[in-house]
């Protein structure tokens, strides 16, 4: 009995882990929705001051795990794997990063495909400005400035300096603010900062209006303010080229619930709204942050000849064939077709030679037909896709054309019906001269 | 200038004169040059008229009017007895080479001719 009592033992660990829940759905290209998110504060206060828009979250299905930004035991890797799929930054005071962590190592995390949220107030340090302008967004230098409105501010009882801003300049997206409209004004408090306009990769997802400016609400303005006007961007949002995606707002109040709550009435206007548009931009804005929106991707690259089933190896001069791409667009909980009626292809060698706009049938599978260019080479059909929001599709695959074989020439034509008379008259005249000329007396 | 056209007049006359003095078949010979010269011409003013599209067509039909009318020349040129240079040459090798490259000829238009 001592002798059987430990196989016995193991026998029932291992029907334990057997019968255990098999582990959570993680992050994947199958499923590109970021699951366990790390949430770095300064203060663990904030837990429960920005409780709304955390629940929100994880009403949703993530995993957060908070922690304080100088915490000991920080860190986004082990061995080789990243233990999370998401980084929040709420922690906008931070000098340096606590455990393993530092500006390089969020750049990495970024650069591995993952999704960013960063927020900061105007006692940003420089380690956070300094992860926000490798994103693309340059904060005001001034350390003092805060983004100050007099037209275009909120009516409260509480400041009178203005820098309390209801702002409605939004970017018109669909995939990354919803589709519904968003109509109250959102409230921001922080500071501004600028996107490069050569910078292709960034948005102003919530901009100043043009009454705005950058500066130190406590001082008179010596010279004129670097930051002024619409090209200070409240929050911006970047898709880098691997589709990982950044936001990045100027306020971490923005996300609080007591601006999430508030009512908002912009100065000079009558209309006063129960609720501020805050909510609704942060809510929808964090679910195209974590893919939840605007994650295509394309699958079953199909091609062959007009009346035929299977992909030959090459194609001839003059052949008609036919390409299909099956597109999805991720819901958050599955993959469904993605319709749209811009998606073209290119036949590209060098240059495209053949470039069509594809037609769908509403189930996610485009298709179009041509015919192959009179020019013989190694061609590409290439899908290359980039709208704003959405994921940039880029597909090549290679196909070699030849020319026509001896035997698939044109025969007969019938412009040239006169040579041929002319050939076979020769040809007759000859045979008749001969005759002639060997036996005429 | 009646004296010019009664001149001209005088010089067709003699090429006349001259000409019917020439054999048979050397005349049955220039007949059959003509003929293809002249079926050249044609095919050369019908590219003209509509272009050269089936441009392999075009070069192989008038290239078997020229060859053949050019062949013809070299015969005529070797069976005349008139010809020094040809004193020797039986006829009908000159023939028959006419007719072997003749034969060579039509061959590679009917190639070429596509």
């Amino acid at each position: 009995m001592a002798k059987q009592r430990p196989s016995l033992l193991l026998l029932l660990s291992l029907i334990s882990l057997l019968l255990s829940p098999p582990p959570a759905f993680s992050f994947s290209d199958e499923s590109p929705t970021a699951r366990r998110i790390l949430v770095l504060v300064d203060d663990l206060a904030l837990r429960s001051s920005h409780s709304i828009f955390f629940d929100s979250l994880v009403s949703r299905g993530y995993q957060l795990e908070f922690k304080l930004a100088d915490d000991p035991s920080l860190s986004l890797q082990r061995y080789g794997q990243f233990l999370y799929d998401g980084l929040v930054l709420f922690a906008p005071s931070v000098s340096r990063f606590g455990g393993s962590l530092d500006q390089s190592k969020v750049l990495e995390f970024v650069d591995a495909g993952h999704d960013l949220i960063l927020a900061v107030d105007s006692n940003a340090s420089d380690l956070v400005r300094g992860i926000a302008t490798d994103s693309g967004a340059d904060f005001d230098e001034d350390p003092e400035a805060v983004v100050i409105d007099h037209l275009s501010y909120a009516v409260s009882d509480a400041d009178g300096d203005h820098t309390l801003i209801a702002s409605d300049n939004l970017i018109k997206s669909n995939v990354i603010l919803g589709d519904k409209a968003i109509e109250a004004p959102i409230l921001f408090r922080g500071i501004g900062h600028s996107v490069n306009p050569a910078n292709t990769l960034v948005l102003k997802a919530l901009t100043a209006s043009p009454s705005a400016y950058s500066a130190n609400p406590k001082t008179k303005l010596s010279s004129p303010p670097s930051l002024t006007g619409s090209s200070i961007s409240l929050v911006s949002v970047m898709q880098a080229r691997n589709n990982a995606r950044v936001l990045i707002s100027g306020s971490l109040e923005l996300f609080s619930n007591r601006f999430l709550r508030s009512s908002v009435q912009k100065a000079g206007s009558k209309t006063i709204y129960d609720k501020s548009g805050n909510e609704q931009f942060v809510t929808e804005a964090a679910k195209w942050v974590f893919h939840e929106r605007g994650h295509l991707k394309a699958v079953n690259v199909k091609h062959n000849k007009v009346g035929e089933t299977t992909e030959p190896g090459i194609y001839r001069i003059n052949d008609d064939l036919e390409y299909s791409v099956e597109i999805y667009e991720w819901s958050g909980k599955s993959w469904e077709p993605y319709v749209a009626d811009d998606v073209q292809v290119q036949f590209f060698m060098m240059s495209p030679y053949v470039l069509k706009t594809m037609s769908t049938n509403k189930k996610g599978l485009y298709s179009t037909s041509f015919k192959v260019p009179d020019v013989y080479g190694v061609f590409q059909f290439k899908v290359e896709y980039e709208r704003l929001g959405y994921t940039s599709l880029s597909l090549a695959k290679q196909i070699p054309v030849r020319p026509f074989r001896h035997n698939e020439y044109e025969r007969f034509i019938p412009a040239a019906f006169p040579y041929y008379a002319a050939s076979f008259s020769t040809m007759g005249a000859f045979f008749i001269f001969s005759i002639v000329y060997l036996y005429h007396k | 200038m009646a004296k010019g056209t009664n001149d001209a007049q005088l010089l067709v006359q003699s090429l006349r004169k001259a000409y019917a003095a020439t054999p048979t078949s050397l005349k049955i010979i220039d007949l059959y040059v003509v003929y293809a010269v002249a079926t050249a011409l044609i095919q050369v003013a019908y590219m003209a008229m509509v272009g050269s599209f089936p441009f392999n067509s075009f070069l192989s039909g008038v290239l078997s009017c020229v060859g053949t009318a050019v062949l013809a020349v070299c015969l005529r040129i070797q069976v005349n007895k008139d010809n020094k240079e040809f004193k020797d040459l039986p006829p009908e090798r000159a023939f028959a080479d006419f007719v072997l490259c003749n034969l060579v000829l039509h061959l590679v238009i009917m190639n070429f001719l596509g």
